[in-house]
């Protein structure tokens, strides 16, 4: 039996994926802002046995109660979720993997849009993360301190006037703040400058990973890049080093496909429509290939070299992932079954029948 | 034509090195040619390692050097296992190491950055000035679509409203 608690969600995509600013719509998947605080008086959760931790919880979740403009949130326990619903959330980018070992006294607070998501006992008290979609790093970074401040005018958090907001991992504290994006990087993957664009990021103090984040491996040319440096900094200065590098980084990639436009069209041609054939026939399809051919689909468009809108190929891109296909169709299935569905919704959704 | 020596893959020590991977580490810069399999298991995401501390190489501390936190009681040399604190009070209980090891990573003395007063009032001066840069940063770079959203924003800013 699938819960029908995430139905809802699946069946839209969220705020952080729609193309408000199409100048980089294709390019810049999304951004998003992460602060860490802990509550003055307690240990740190790496530290406390489940009791502990769930005594937190409450105190946190009748925290948000009582404030008006929180009070609306979605506050979910992560024992009380099954094992796909999990899934589903770490699939929604919404809480990390951390989370979910031992779920009592661990959880997730969140909005309908999905623009905010709180977790509470993961490595730190509270984890206030902020997602937007392109390049609203105003918005995102408004919003954030805004939630900031709303907690932390009700609960009293751990502050030091030398260190700041205190957590606990020595990487954390300070600002508390990290900015990160997932940026979609196809043609200078192509070109092999996307080894220029790592090394240029590290030596900004941006770490590169995967698609998923710490440890999870590139995906469909997507990279997530993270400002590294917490303490020392203000939050505004952190924010502006990190978007003059995604600006460096935006131009290359702009860069490399115009040089293929001129030299080279027809190669991207014969990739996407490649690409198309397969999707059109293929009657299996695993979610590797999928996030593969999402981004060809999502480099052409960029490029206008075909007429696909953007959100649906990220649609797609979320939809791809198992918990996701298992919950949008209200049924269990093993892996072959999934790439059985994932054909039929890959057609539907992109009108390729 | 003198043929090269075929690059052998440095993790497998089998196939070919097709792929130079640089890798950081503790902020040191790591130079590794791997076969696209190893390369691909390595995974292109690379991060300087966030820990300041090696974990083989912690210090052997004498017993009057391996200071308990008077709060929890978190001893240094188990702080030093993992890097993680394990209450408040540790900062302060482990100085001066503290300072040295948060310094070797952040290259920081202090924290700059927000205050934490424990009282709700928006700053509208701060979001004024972080909205108005990124209008400049908006114009400069043609983004007009951007820039009409942070004018709307700005007006709603300078009215009092919540953004």
């Amino acid at each position: 039996m699938i819960p029908e608690r995430f139905k809802w969600m699946s069946e839209k995509i969220p705020f952080w994926l729609k193309l408000i600013s199409p100048v980089y719509g294709d390019i810049v998947l999304s951004i998003r802002i992460r602060l860490a605080r802990n509550l003055k008086g307690y240990n740190f959760p790496l530290y406390l046995d489940e009791g502990k931790r769930a005594k937190i919880f409450n105190l946190i979740r009748d925290a948000f109660y009582s404030i008006e403009k929180l009070k609306n949130l979605k506050i979910y326990e992560i024992d009380e979720l099954e094992k796909i619903e999990k899934d589903f959330l770490v699939e929604r980018h919404l809480i990390s993997k951390d989370l979910l070992k031992d779920g009592k006294g661990r959880g997730v607070v969140m909005d309908m849009e999905e623009k905010i998501s709180i977790m509470i006992n993961e490595e730190d008290h509270l984890r206030i993360q902020v997602f937007y979609p392109g390049f609203m790093f105003e918005e995102a970074f408004m919003k954030g301190m805004e939630i900031d401040d709303l907690i932390g005018s009700t609960l009293l958090y751990a502050f030091h006037n030398k260190y700041g907001f205190l957590t606990t991992c020595p990487t954390n504290v300070g600002t508390g703040f990290r900015v990160s994006s997932l940026l979609h990087l196809p043609v200078s993957v192509l070109s092999g400058r996307i080894q220029e664009i790592i090394n240029f990021a590290v030596s900004n103090d941006i770490t590169v990973r995967g698609y998923y984040g710490e440890g999870s491996e590139v995906m469909g040319n997507i990279f997530q890049f993270s400002s590294l440096r917490t303490f020392g900094k203000s939050e505004e200065e952190i924010l502006s080093n990190f978007k003059d590098v995604l600006y460096k980084i935006i131009d290359i990639e702009k860069e490399e496909r115009e040089k293929i436009l001129k030299s080279a069209k027809d190669l991207i041609e014969d990739k996407v429509m490649r690409t198309i054939g397969i999707l059109k026939s293929a009657k299996f399809l695993n979610s590797k290939e999928v996030m593969e051919y999402t981004s060809h689909l999502r480099m052409a468009a960029g490029m206008n070299i075909i007429d696909i809108n953007i959100e649906k190929i990220n649609e797609i891109m979320l939809l791809n992932q198992p918990a996701h296909i298992q919950i949008l169709f209200g049924k269990v299935m093993e892996e072959k079954e999934r790439d059985k569905f994932r054909g039929i919704l890959v057609r539907s959704r992109l009108n390729l029948s | 034509m003198k043929e090269k020596m075929e690059k052998i893959c440095e993790k497998c020590k089998k196939n070919k090195a097709e792929v130079k991977l640089v890798i950081y580490e503790g902020g040191k810069k790591q130079v590794l040619e791997l076969c696209k399999e190893c390369a691909e298991k390595e995974s292109i995401g690379i991060s300087p390692s966030p820990y300041p501390v090696p974990k083989k190489e912690n210090p052997v501390l004498k017993p009057e050097e391996d200071l308990a936190c008077v709060n929890c009681g978190l001893k240094f040399s188990e702080f030093l296992k993992i890097t993680k604190f394990k209450c408040e009070k540790c900062y302060e209980s482990f100085e001066p190491n503290i300072s040295k090891i948060i310094y070797d990573y952040h290259k920081a003395k202090e924290h700059k950055g927000k205050i934490y007063k424990g009282v709700y009032e928006p700053n509208k001066e701060f979001r004024l000035r972080v909205l108005k840069r990124a209008l400049e940063e908006a114009i400069n770079r043609e983004e007009f679509e951007r820039a009409a959203r942070l004018r709307d924003l700005i007006k709603e800013v300078e009215k009092g409203n919540d953004t």
